[in-house]
């Protein structure tokens, strides 16, 4: 297949093409797919990049195992990916919480110069603290929604629930992180925004 | 979950917040790259490959060959029949053939066929001699 095929082809077609023996699919798919799922896994674990690195190789691998299993059309391979990241990260946040619950990472709080307001960084670090804060299926939801992209009927297939209980939760997740964040409007310099 | 006096963010500046942690995405690094394609090369699956001669199979002669084209020794024993008894034929000559030819193909004396038959032979009375001589009447 010609280079520029390859870059034009769908996750879902490369996912058939390496699960027959085809080499170059899988260095595009990792490229394509990786920092999607890093980014994802980071934000459902609070930040921890060492541990969302460990998860995006797990979800990764998994995805080469059912290869030659997989049937072109059903679903997503994204879908797919954020649902197993999804419960990977719920099980150790499960695990962390068993262990010390005050270990989850906190974004880093050096925010510098906030007089003209809050720079980027400094926004996703104060969204990323009041994530934290949600319910794990809230979390997931309005990460799915608001951050990733993803369709309410394409989060209903990730967390197996109705499309009703997504909008529920990505309500309920919203209307709470409002209110962490309106703490920080001022103390952010938000307010002259 | 803290409570708070304040008003809540609004939707325009909720979504601020999620822009920029969108913008906030950091790359994989090398190792974590490198580590998920060797997974990759290890686990995939390899294409089938076609069936391969065995090395130490016997090489058919040219003789085989050709029998195998021709058709294999089914082919071979009828032609070898049908040589058989052209070559009897040649050799007996039975008599029945001689019978069934008219004289024309074994007979001694050839030369003699023109003379063996005459119009009259080959066209019916009714026909050719009525015909001939019609205008008698």
């Amino acid at each position: 297949m010609a280079p520029d095929a390859y870059e034009q082809a769908s996750d879902d077609a490369l996912l058939v093409l390496y699960g027959n023996g085809d080499p170059a699919a899988a260095e595009l798919l990792t490229r394509r797919l990786a920092p999607r799922v890093l980014g994802y896994a980071a934000r459902l674990l609070g930040g921890d990049r060492a541990e969302a690195e460990d998860v995006t190789q797990e979800a990764m691998l998994r995805l080469w195992k059912i290869a030659p299993d997989w049937r072109s059309g059903e679903a997503q391979v994204t879908t797919w990916l954020f649902r197993v990241v999804s419960n990977l990260c719920t099980d150790r946040l499960r695990k962390r919480r068993g262990v010390d619950l005050d270990s989850i990472a906190e974004p880093e709080d050096d925010a510098p110069g906030v007089v003209e307001g809050m720079i980027e960084a400094d926004r996703a670090a104060a969204l990323q603290k009041a994530l934290n804060a949600l319910p794990d299926r809230q979390r997931i939801a309005v990460t799915l929604r608001h951050i990733e992209g993803q369709s309410n009927p394409e989060i209903a297939q990730i967390m197996d629930i109705t499309v009703e209980a997504v909008e529920s939760l990505t309500a309920r997740g919203k209307r709470a992180l409002a209110a962490q964040l309106a703490d920080q409007r001022e103390e952010l310099g938000y307010a002259k925004d | 979950m803290p409570k708070t006096d304040k008003k809540p963010l609004n939707d325009q500046e909720l979504d601020q917040f999620f822009a920029a942690m969108q913008a906030d995405d950091r790359a994989p690094s090398d190792r974590l790259l490198s580590a998920i394609m060797d997974d990759a090369a290890r686990l995939q699956p390899q294409p089938a490959l076609l069936p391969v001669q065995p090395t130490g199979a016997p090489q058919r002669s040219f003789l085989h060959e050709v029998m195998a084209t021709l058709g294999g020794w089914p082919a071979m024993a009828g032609m070898t029949t049908a040589a058989i008894a052209g070559v009897w034929l040649g050799v007996v000559a039975p008599a029945g053939l001689e019978t069934l030819s008219g004289g024309l193909i074994l007979s001694q004396n050839a030369g003699l066929v023109d003379d063996s038959f005459t119009l009259d032979d080959l066209v019916p009375d009714d026909l050719a001699s009525s015909f001939l001589t019609e205008d008698d009447g």
